[in-house]
């Protein structure tokens, strides 16, 4: 029963806008669904440029969950990347450009007190709250999750993806690597080959819902798109509202589990719920 | 939106629930009333709280009894091509059979296509021209082709590469070709032609000196792994595995699926004399044709269970790893998780090995990994 939440600021001018502070009321609205793990991204255009972030924790650093960061230049990302993927002694964590990506074993609010995410401004973002079920409690199973095979891929998931094994076993046949055991990874692994082949993000998310077996709903962020999508028997719920613009914030698009994390962010009109199988996706302006 | 104001809009519902009938007084007009009277300033959008109350409900899990398990399949990697089964079985006989099992049969597979529960027909007679069914045809002579839906050929050889090569300039529809055990050195070579699909019959495969003491699972298993092999670093675009022979029961179908069977090619005179054709006094092809009908719908029936039990909604997503096998030889033969620790062999023998080179502090490079792997797998299998 995890919880997932995403937010897509509506005004072009406004990008600044403090979507930590968003993202964080949403994620703590939601903490009694799941404690084991909390997990944010958030892009912010002005973070982008020639070069890459590759995050990995270390096997020897897992006790203090520190980070080793890559800094990499578009000649030299693919052979860090490389380097990264096959050293047994790494855990892929990320690979950014605009977004940044957050994520500690534990509750929201400690989260934010390690990272500081109230402070955090950006386009847009997306959260997730975890409680483990199929891997081990660990920061590097903790969403969101990002891929080596493209930067600035996120996603949040909340349910299960049945046939994981099957979708993982052709995937690592087209080549695409994996990086931990969590079903959820094979959402992100899939958009990303995807948009590689295409290019395409509304047809990615399609084929993904064709494809994917199993109670879900997942929030995938790319950076210029965020999408809520929910399976195709509409077993695992979700729900999207707009906030106009009340109590001082910019307006923007909310999305999450419970109602609860739009109550507490006043994103109580235009309220939808995202049709099973069918990709809801909103656009950066 | 207050307590109160919720509580009408809950009544409302219940209301037209039990009754069905609409209210004499809008919902809208109760809120307003109540406003009023509480001189609530408040804004609150019905329809609004309506969906969100509608949000926060979600469908149970899959539920075995409930749930429509998809079994449909294509065969055919052409767009246009392709053919539809409903049920993913092939009837495939090389027998011959009486006139009278054929017409039932085929009057048994018209029946179930006006069903919604397709299956084809794999035969060397030409096809029926009142079929409803798709038929492939075993095509020996290729001046014999007459009007399949698909070919199935049966290798032989550089030979059947190019009948291969003369069919294609004249049919487009799916070609299926039935190998023997030596599969896995040109399985790409067929595919690369542009062959639809491999058919492995494992129990002419597993009495081959290539397999003996082998199970049809290692067949299944190494024939999955063949055409996976073409398709390594590229997107399958639709080749299938039918697998025929040691499948006669809606388990092992599951269990063919599981391991990479995509199509099942179900024996023809096993299908006949399970009906019950030869216990009968004098044949009749309407009550034969029926019990095919029938048989068909149960199996059907029967192969949604399992996939369902696991959670899937296709039975398509079936995977070695749904499985667990106690056997040692069944893990290294299917790849197949072990009882108990939900590995498999060759997982444990990795895990040893790599825990032996780092306690010993050996150096050993990925190939030479693979090898001895390779050769403990070769000792148990």
């Amino acid at each position: 029963m995890c919880g997932i939440c995403g937010l897509m600021m509506d005004d072009v001018e406004l990008r600044h806008s403090p979507v930590g502070s968003i993202l964080q009321d949403m994620m703590e609205s939601q903490q009694i669904r799941a404690q084991d793990g909390a997990g944010i991204a958030i892009f912010n255009k002005s973070n982008a440029g020639d070069s890459f972030k590759i995050k990995n924790f270390r096997k020897e650093e897992m006790s203090d969950y520190a980070i080793d960061e890559v800094k990499s230049s578009s000649e030299n990302v693919s052979e860090n990347l490389q380097k990264i993927s096959q050293d047994p002694e790494c855990h892929f964590f990320s690979f950014e450009n605009e977004m940044t990506i957050f994520k500690e074993t534990g509750l929201a609010k400690d989260l934010d007190k390690k990272f500081g995410i109230r402070k955090m401004n950006g386009s847009h973002g997306i959260g997730h709250l975890r409680i483990a079920t199929s891997s081990r409690v660990t920061p590097y199973n903790t969403h969101p999750f990002s891929t080596t095979i493209l930067p600035d891929i996120a996603i949040v998931h909340n349910g299960e993806i049945t046939n994981y094994n099957m979708l993982r076993d052709s995937l690592e046949l087209e080549g695409f690597t994996f990086h931990t055991d969590s079903d959820s990874e094979v959402i992100a692994v899939f958009l990303a080959s995807r948009i590689l082949k295409h290019g395409d993000i509304e047809r990615a998310h399609r084929e993904f819902v064709a494809k994917a077996d199993g109670p879900f709903t997942y929030i995938a962020a790319t950076s210029d798109s965020i999408a809520i999508v929910r399976d195709k028997f509409g077993t695992r719920k979700g729900i999207i509202g707009y906030n106009p613009g009340t109590n001082g914030q910019p307006p923007f698009w909310a999305m999450a589990t419970d109602l609860s994390a739009l109550d507490v962010v006043g994103a109580t009109t235009k309220i939808e719920t995202p049709h099973p199988g069918k990709p809801r996706i909103f656009y950066r302006n | 939106m207050r307590l109160n104001e919720k509580a009408v809009i809950r009544k409302s519902i219940l209301e037209l629930c039990n009754t069905g009938l609409p209210r004499k007084e809008s919902t809208d007009d109760v809120i307003r009333t109540i406003r009023e009277k509480s001189r609530s300033e408040k804004e609150g959008n019905l329809w609004e709280y309506i969906v969100a109350l509608g949000a926060q409900l979600s469908r149970p899990p899959f539920d075995p009894y409930r749930e429509k398990i998809k079994l449909a399949t294509k065969i055919g990697r052409k767009g246009d091509q392709k053919i539809s089964l409903k049920i993913p079985i092939l009837i495939y006989g090389e027998f011959d059979l009486s006139q009278s099992s054929k017409d039932a049969l085929n009057l048994a597979l018209n029946n179930l296509d006006d069903n919604r529960s397709t299956v084809g027909l794999i035969s060397r007679d030409e096809p029926c021209d009142e079929r409803k069914y798709p038929h492939f045809q075993i095509l020996d002579d290729v001046s014999k082709l007459a009007d399949p839906d698909g070919i199935v050929l049966e290798y032989a050889g550089v030979k059947t590469e190019e009948k291969i090569e003369k069919i294609r300039k004249e049919f487009d529809g799916p070609i299926i070709v039935e190998v023997d055990e030596y599969f896995s050195y040109y399985t790409g070579n067929l595919l690369e032609l542009g062959v639809d699909g491999i058919l492995v019959n494992t129990d002419n495969i597993t009495k081959s000196e290539k397999y003996d003491g082998k199970h049809a699972i290692a067949v299944i298993h190494d024939a999955r792994l063949a055409i996976n092999e073409f398709y390594r670093g590229k997107e399958n675009d639709g080749a299938c595995l039918v697998v025929a022979g040691d499948v006669n029961n809606a388990g092992k179908m599951v269990k063919a699926a599981g391991l990479g069977a995509d199509v099942i090619g179900y024996d023809t005179s096993l299908l006949i004399a399970r009906v019950g054709h030869h216990s009968e006094n004098f044949f009749d092809e309407e009550i034969t044709a029926q019990k095919i009908f029938n048989h068909m719908i149960a199996t059907k029936s029967e192969l949604t269970g399992i996939p369902a039990a696991i959670g899937y909604s296709d039975f398509h997503n079936l995977s070695p790893s749904d499985f667990r096998t106690s056997s040692i030889k069944a893990s290294v033969q299917g790849n197949i998780p072990l009882e108990g620790v939900d590995k498999t062999y060759r997982n444990i023998v990795e895990e040893i090995l790599e825990e032996h080179i780092n306690t010993k502090n050996i150096s050993v490079n990925q190939q030479e990994k693979q090898k001895i792997i390779n050769l403990v797998m070769e000792g148990e299998n």
